[in-house]
């Protein structure tokens, strides 16, 4: 079998874990493994080489380096071991750290499906705001007048927002 | 596609919610995790669809009461291995299944006989709609519904239907089948869901993805799958009756004289040899045995119903004894 990596050298470290439900399997040769930062010895997760978050391994095991959560005090390195964050707001925490992690999970990165019921009567709002903000920067004001109606039916015809519904706004 | 065509076991819709600025469960205490689980219990009570619920604490559960809930696919390993502040809402038909401080704060879960992805998906859109009303759920404009683990945020929709794929698996066809799934973003998982190992040839498709589509355009992308799948496995089995059809009667033929004579059996062994008569019977071939009977003797014989079942605990030699005993009582009529 081939190195899935190099596509070169014969694989002769093969991977296998259980995450999420999930079975990830790479195949590849000891060069690769050691380039992306997967030694057999250490005591680092197969999820960080799979995952491709190892960093380097001595970062990791640094205890205690890194920011943590304001709401549940959990690291970076917290996620590296177990690949679960502490809380949501862990997203806005480690946003940066998340991205390369998100972008191997998901092929895209922005969300288009259902929102809490306030969340996306917001979501549409500012969704119509910024269009009619482009219309009107381009000087279509037909469009920015379709949209400036839209604004005010959806202020109307939507129920008064709850105490609840505002602060999410 | 049909839905009475014998491929398609189950479908299953699940959804991952969790409340805003609360650690999730594996990040929170234990205390934590109980207040939660008091506060989930209530919103969960007012849900119209959960009325009459059954709500299992897992902090006093017996082993056994646990593995039979994870054989029926109600809780899953992760959940089954907690406590206190941990719990499962089942409907009394099962067709409704909510996890409690899993690995999110909430797993919703609708499970139905047959290809009803529509369905399944309908009922926990409806029970997430109304928990809307109660809790603040954690949402970010760019992600969706926040989760533990990254790999469900979005809209935290997994659907996935359990196929039954031996036609498949006897025409050595199953591994390339497999692989073109996983390279579109399709998981294919085995009975139990964790790991690989697809017992009695049944195999649990789902979608791997949850951010950046529509929850109907996850549907719609997997049903169009499972249907490619389907037609796959049909022609499988049209070509394993055309090619090879004293093969697959030899198979069956075995698979009936262990299972009618079998003294001592494992329950992988009595899986995968139900799983040759489940194609027998779709195939024409086994008499005197439905489909049913074959799902009922399968659940039956699993460590914890079989436990249940005889009323007390076994040793393992003890259950695959038991469960020869069952299978053969089961079985007692068939002929091909």
């Amino acid at each position: 079998m081939q190195c899935e990596i190099c596509e070169i050298n014969e694989a002769n470290v093969h991977l296998k874990q259980v995450c999420n439900g999930m079975v990830r399997e790479v195949h590849v040769c000891q060069e690769c493994a050691a380039k992306h930062g997967f030694d057999a010895q250490s005591q680092l997760s197969l999820t960080d080489f799979l995952f491709g978050v190892a960093g380097t391994q001595q970062d990791l095991l640094l205890p205690g380096s890194g920011k943590s959560c304001p709401v549940c005090h959990s690291r970076w390195n917290d996620f590296k071991k177990t690949t679960r964050l502490g809380c949501s707001t862990c997203y806005e925490t480690f946003s940066e750290d998340l991205e390369p992690v998100l972008a191997s999970m998901h092929k895209k990165d922005q969300h288009i499906g259902k929102a809490p019921a306030g969340r996306a009567a917001c979501m549409e709002a500012a969704a119509l705001r910024k269009a009619l903000g482009e219309a009107v920067a381009a000087q279509n004001f037909e469009e920015a007048a379709r949209l400036r109606d839209r604004i005010r039916e959806a202020g109307t015809a939507r129920p008064a927002a709850t105490e609840t519904e505002k602060a999410k706004c | 596609m049909k839905q009475d065509t014998g491929v398609v076991i189950s479908s299953r819709a699940r959804l991952a919610r969790n409340v805003r600025n609360v650690a999730f469960p594996e990040w929170a205490g234990e205390e934590e995790c109980v207040k939660l689980c008091g506060e989930l219990r209530e919103a969960l009570g007012n849900v119209s669809l959960l009325r009459g619920s059954l709500f299992l604490d897992m902090g006093t559960l017996d082993p056994v009461d646990k593995e039979v809930l994870k054989e029926r696919h109600l809780i899953s390993n992760e959940l089954a291995e907690r406590g206190k502040g941990s719990a499962l809402a089942v409907t009394s038909d099962e067709g409704i299944a909510v996890m409690v401080n899993e690995e999110d704060h909430l797993r919703l879960q609708a499970i139905s006989p047959g290809l009803n992805i529509a369905d399944v998906w309908e009922k926990v859109n409806i029970v997430d709609s109304e928990l809307d009303r109660k809790l603040d759920f954690a949402f970010s404009d760019r992600l969706g519904y926040l989760a533990a683990c990254p790999s469900n945020v979005g809209t935290g929709l997994r659907v996935s239907v359990m196929m039954h794929l031996s036609g498949l698996r006897l025409m050595n066809e199953i591994e390339p089948v497999i692989k073109g799934m996983n390279r579109i973003g399709v998981a294919v998982r085995g009975l139990l869901g964790e790991g690989t190992e697809a017992y009695g040839n049944m195999f649990q498709v789902s979608n791997q993805s949850t951010l950046g589509e529509t929850e109907q355009g996850i549907i719609d992308a997997l049903m169009k799958i499972v249907s490619e799948v389907a037609t796959h496995e049909q022609n499988a089995r049209a070509r394993l009756m055309e090619g090879k059809k004293i093969h697959i009667l030899d198979q069956i033929g075995r698979a009936c004289g262990i299972l009618m004579r079998a003294m001592v059996m494992s329950s992988r062994e009595a899986i995968d040899l139900l799983s040759i008569l489940r194609l027998g019977i779709d195939i024409g071939i086994v008499k005197n045995l439905t489909v049913s009977r074959i799902n009922e003797t399968i659940l039956l014989t699993q460590p914890g119903h079989l436990q249940k079942f005889v009323g007390k605990v076994l040793s393992p030699q003890e259950r695959d004894e038991a469960r020869a005993r069952i299978v053969r009582q089961k079985l007692g009529d068939i002929s091909i």
